[in-house]
Order: structure tokens, then C-alpha cells, then sequence
């Protein structure tokens, strides 16, 4: 990464990294990101983001897309490719595509929903962890505030929330 | 209405951890074994459960070698032992989805240390399950000929409207879901494993299967609500997997399997003998990986509880279907019954009716559900017991069918013994891989969790209490 010094405080509670988060952002301070060992919830919103639905959205959208491309292939393999009698029953028997239509729909909407996240979140194999020696991965709640700011400002603040360190990073 | 709900409704009325345990010392004692090398116990377990397998294996190639005609099958009865534990085996995997999903939807959060290994339990159980149908085939190098392929025969496609080309439908993506939401769940936890790895094969390959997860909020925004997409989808999942095994029957003529209480009647049975195996695991894995204070004796017994629920759920299927048998008025069916109780098979009905029926009802006693030998006993009988429902309804029905002059017997063969049995090797080897290499309990999720529950004495204070009073 560029940002060779952006300040980061390292905080022992939800609480605390909650609080200096709103606190920092209120002094007009820009933040990177908050690095966490679980979701803490609440977090978006102290960091100044609005609360996101876009996975609902893209898995929806995956649903969709897999129920109509599973139905239409079957109509279409049923009806017009090559229909098969099979007892005599109709050839459009729309009662008997229910289970695979359901299930392909199902496996399009995770699967899709997956690849999206990974990509969404800018993971992949061989990524190498942000801050992670900080111990985010741990116990410790890492607020990390953009490079070329009001640094001992930051400090401060993040101090004063309870910091048990404030570290360039 | 919300007012209502932030009036103080206490999260839990047990403590979900034990110990009062801090983030880092959850992180360590997940992690810990991992990281310590295997023990003498786990080599000796690993060793049999592959040797079993091994056994399976040979058998296999024998049956693959030579043909069908290894298994005991005949023209009456031409599907028994195979599709006995394909059914058995995706409804062990039904019980680690519920946990994982349903129970995730539900917001119980005693689920967060358990979920992890039901999960697992699931993925392992549905390959086992998923062996059968394929060496059935005979040449299971064609396994691909189910899947709607363009091909040069026509093009010519599958029976869509079979139910068998639904449930491969439903088992690949039952697998499929099963697979990413465990590895979701298991994305933060493969992070904290991979930092605290030694450099070395370990850590490489944790730190790729990671994929460089380092808890930032940027990823946890989309991901809670991944995790949860995922469990909606999974549960739904869960009702059509099984609704979907018991169409392969539902949907036939013979008597006793052309029924419409099947669906249901399949998927509580699923979660029956899932919960079943999920408290016969959990019980070992908590003893043999010192996880006293992540799976307590409070989690035993919730276990014990939806065992119960679901075990009398089944008592009331039996009934309804003998019931049904006698009230229907239709001969034939009610043969089917009788032949059940009656027949030559009536020592496979009468222990499933006492291991499904009558073993559960002693899950009304606390001191049964809180007792851990108690419950480890139940659920072995009613994984014996759910086992052989799936053969005396398979079985059972087929070898009395409409015509007197086509009944017959069936004994399974030494081969498919060996098959079963390596299939259970195959299921504890694998399971065996899992509790050594990945972390069996959701770090993050029990971070989460911790704090906010009540106060709680360890495991070791709460056993020297009641050993005192």
C-alpha cells in the first residue's frame, strides 16, 4: 500500500473503537477503515457509511437470473428441442419442473452471491492481511485514519477514547 | 412493537461459553490444538477409521470389478442397501444445516460453537451419501450422463420430470450451498489460524485458503449479510433435499412408499438422525479436544430437547401411516404394514419402532438430557434405529410387492457390508482430518457472543459442584 503512515489506534473494546470512531470523524478526520475480530455492529455507521443491502440485491438478482435461464432451457428442451413421451403425460408438464427450477435457482443465488463477495471485497488467494499484526485478528479493535490528516490530533483523540496504543502504520 | 422487544429480554438463560473467557484466550484454545500436533488418541482413531475405509475400498473395486451382481439385489428387490444409506446419509447431513441455518435465522445463539463441526458433518455426510447412487451405477465413469448435457445422441436429453433427475438436482446443490456457506463461516477463523501459523506448508495453505481475510469492516459490511443470504437459502434447502428423497419413493405405486405424508414424515426423520449424530459427535469431539467450555452440558441438552421434539414428531408419523394403512381401506397397503410387524423382516420394524419411538421418550427427563453417557447411548440407538427405517421401508415394502409370484428375499452380501462400513470410515476419517486441520469452533461468532451472555463458571468448576452437592 502507498500509505506508508496512517495513524492507527488499537482499542480493546467495541465500545471504545465505536466511540473514537464518531469522535475522530466529528474533528473532521478522514478514516480508513476499522479492522475488527468479529462484526461489530453499529460499525458502519460510526464510520460515516451508510448501511449497505447490495448482497440482497446481487443474490436477488442471481435468483432470477438462474429461475429464468433453468425454466426457459427446460421449456425449451422439453417443447422445441427434442420432446419426449414418456407415459403420454403432457410435454409441458410445469408441475413436474418445479424441483429442479427451485434448486438451480437456489444454486445460482449462492454461488453467484459468493464469487460477488470475494470480488466486492477485494479478497483473493494470496492477499496479504492489512494490519493484521495489530492483532485485529485477535482481540484488538484497529481504527485506522487516512494518511497526510491532523496526526496528533488523531492521536489524541483516539487516546482519549481509550487507546491502549496509537501506532504509525 | 419495538419498544416491546428492547425491554430487557435477557439474550440467554444459560451461559453459551463457560470459563468467562477473553477474545485472545478463545482464539487460543481454538487454536491451540491445531497447532500442538496430533495426539496418540487421534493417530489410533485415524488409524482405524482407515483401515474401515480401506476395507470399503476393496470392496468397492470388487463390486465395480465384477458388477451389481456382487450385492445381494434380485429382480424383486432391486434397490435396498444402496439407497438405505444414500437416504440415511443425506438425512445425517439435514441436522448440520438446520444447525448452521435455520437455528442462524432464529437468532439462537447457542448454535455459534457447534455450527462449525455440523457443518462439516454435513459435507462429509453427503459425500458418503453420494457414493451410493454413483457406484449403483455400475459404470460410474458415466456418472455424467444424468447431467442435461449437449451431446451428439439427438441431442437427447434426460428425463426431466423423473425424480431421480431431481435429486441429483438437489444433492449437487445441497452439496454445492453446504460447501460455500461452511467455507464462509469459515473465511475470519482461516485468517486468525493463518497469522498464528509457523511459516511452513501450514500456513501457506491456510493463508491461500484465507484469502487474506484481515477483518476489516469495508469486508464485514457485505459479508454478515452474505451469511445470512446464505442461511436463507440453505433453509429452504434443507425442507427440498429431503422432500426431494422421498419423491424417489412417493411418487412410485408400490405399498408403502406411495404416500403423501412422506415428504414431511423424510425430513423431520433427516433431522432426527442428524441431531442424533451431531450429539454422537460432539460428545466425542468435546472430550477429545478439551472443548468442555465451548460445547457444554447446556448445549447436550438443548440437543436433547430438539432430538426429543423431532423423535416424537416421527411416533406421530408411524402412527399416522399405520393408522392410514388400516382407515384407508386398501388391502394391499395394509399388507404392507402388517408384513412390516408380521413378516420376515419383523425384528428389523420392532427395533425401529423401539429405537425411534420409545428410546427418545426418555429425553423427557432432565437428568437423562443433561446426563452425557445417557445421551451418547440414545443417539447411537436412534442412528440404528433410523438406519433401519429407511431399510424396512426400502426393503421391506419391495420384497412383498402386488404379484405372490414375484416376492422374495433379500440378504445383503458380505460386499455391501464392507461398503457400509467403509463408508463410515470414510465419514470419521474425514471428520477426523477436519478437527485437526481446521478450527472446529467459530472464532469470530464466539467472540461475538462472549460478554454478552451472563457470567459463568468453567466446565471444571461446575463438574467439582456437582460432584460436592
Amino acid at each position: 500500500m502507498a500509505e506508508a503512515s496512517m495513524m492507527a489506534g488499537v482499542f480493546d473494546s467495541e465500545g471504545d473503537i465505536l466511540k473514537a470512531a464518531e469522535r475522530v470523524r466529528e474533528k473532521g478526520l478522514d478514516l480508513h477503515d476499522a479492522y475488527t475480530p468479529f462484526a461489530v455492529h453499529g460499525m458502519d455507521e460510526a464510520l460515516g457509511r451508510e448501511e449497505t443491502r447490495l448482497m440482497s440485491w446481487l443474490c436477488f438478482g442471481f435468483a432470477a437470473l438462474g429461475l429464468l435461464s433453468i425454466f426457459g432451457f427446460l421449456i425449451w428442451a422439453e417443447l422445441l428441442d427434442w420432446p419426449l413421451n414418456i407415459g403420454g403425460k403432457s410435454f409441458s408438464a410445469i408441475p413436474a419442473l418445479v424441483p429442479p427450477c427451485f434448486e438451480i435457482t437456489v444454486l445460482s443465488a449462492g454461488v453467484l452471491s459468493v464469487i460477488s463477495f470475494i470480488l466486492i471485497a477485494g479478497l483473493f488467494p494470496g492477499r496479504k492481511p492489512d494490519f493484521a499484526e495489530l492483532g485485529s485478528l485477535d482481540d484488538k479493535f484497529v481504527l485506522v485514519v487516512k494518511p497526510g490528516q491532523r496526526d496528533r490530533e488523531a492521536e489524541d483523540i483516539m487516546k482519549s477514547c481509550g487507546a491502549s496504543k496509537v501506532a504509525r502504520v | 412493537m419495538s419498544d416491546a422487544h428492547s425491554t430487557a429480554v435477557p439474550l440467554s438463560r444459560w451461559p453459551l461459553v463457560r470459563g468467562e473467557k477473553t477474545a485472545a484466550q478463545i482464539t487460543r484454545d481454538v487454536c491451540e490444538p491445531l497447532e500442538r500436533g496430533p495426539g496418540k488418541l487421534w493417530f489410533l482413531t485415524i488409524a482405524i477409521a482407515a483401515t474401515i475405509l480401506l476395507g470399503g475400498a476393496i470392496a468397492i473395486t470388487d463390486e465395480i470389478w465384477t458388477g451389481i451382481g456382487t450385492w445381494g439385489l434380485n429382480k424383486t428387490v432391486g434397490w435396498a442397501f444402496d439407497i438405505t444409506n444414500f437416504v440415511f446419509w443425506i438425512g445425517i447431513g439435514h441436522a448440520g444445516t438446520l444447525i448452521s441455518a435455520i437455528l442462524h435465522l432464529f437468532r439462537q445463539k447457542w448454535r455459534n460453537s457447534i455450527n462449525r463441526a455440523a457443518e462439516a458433518m454435513t459435507l462429509f455426510a453427503v459425500m458418503c451419501a453420494g457414493l451410493w447412487p454413483l457406484i449403483h451405477m455400475g459404470r460410474p465413469w458415466f456418472f455424467y450422463w444424468i447431467a442435461p448435457y449437449p451431446n451428439n445422441l439427438g441431442p437427447f436429453w434426460v428425463n426431466f420430470r423423473s425424480p431421480l433427475f431431481w435429486d441429483f438436482c438437489a444433492v449437487n446443490t445441497y452439496f454445492t450451498i453446504s460447501l460455500l456457506f461452511w467455507y464462509m463461516g469459515l473465511l475470519p477463523d482461516l485468517g486468525v489460524a493463518a497469522q498464528r501459523a509457523v511459516p511452513g506448508l501450514r500456513k501457506k495453505i491456510l493463508t491461500t485458503l484465507s484469502l487474506g481475510w484481515d477483518g476489516a469492516q469495508r469486508t464485514w459490511r457485505h459479508y454478515e449479510l452474505l451469511y445470512l443470504l446464505l442461511a436463507g437459502l440453505a433453509t429452504p434447502l434443507v425442507f427440498s433435499v429431503h422432500t426431494v428423497v422421498s419423491f424417489d419413493f412417493a411418487t412410485g405405486i408400490v405399498p408403502g412408499w406411495h404416500s403423501t405424508v412422506f415428504p414431511p414424515y423424510f425430513v423431520i426423520g433427516a433431522i432426527f438422525s442428524g441431531f442424533a449424530m451431531v450429539l454422537f459427535l460432539m460428545i466425542i469431539a468435546r472430550k477429545v479436544m478439551h472443548y468442555e467450555d465451548y460445547i457444554t452440558i447446556d448445549h447436550i441438552e438443548v440437543m436433547g430437547k430438539v432430538t426429543l421434539f423431532t423423535g416424537s414428531v416421527i411416533l406421530l408419523a408411524y402412527a399416522t401411516e399405520f393408522f392410514m394403512a388400516w382407515y384407508g381401506g386398501n388391502l394391499y397397503e395394509r399388507f404392507a404394514f402388517i408384513n412390516r410387524v408380521l413378516g420376515p423382516y419383523w425384528a428389523c420394524g420392532w427395533v425401529m419402532i423401539a429405537c425411534n419411538c420409545f428410546v427418545p421418550q426418555l429425553l423427557w427427563f432432565r437428568s437423562v438430557r443433561r446426563n452425557v453417557v445417557a445421551s451418547f447411548v440414545i443417539a447411537i440407538l436412534i442412528n440404528v434405529g433410523m438406519w433401519l427405517e429407511r431399510f424396512v421401508i426400502i426393503m421391506v415394502s419391495l420384497h412383498r410387492d402386488f404379484l405372490t409370484s414375484s416376492w422374495s428375499h433379500y440378504t445383503p452380501t458380505y460386499i455391501e457390508w464392507l461398503t457400509l462400513l467403509g463408508d463410515f470410515g470414510l465419514f470419521f476419517t474425514l471428520f477426523l482430518l477436519f478437527c485437526r486441520f481446521v478450527p472446529m469452533i467459530a472464532i469470530s461468532e464466539v467472540k461475538a457472543i462472549v460478554g454478552k451472555s451472563p457470567k459463568a463458571p468453567s466446565y471444571d468448576e461446575v463438574s467439582s459442584e456437582a460432584a460436592h452437592g
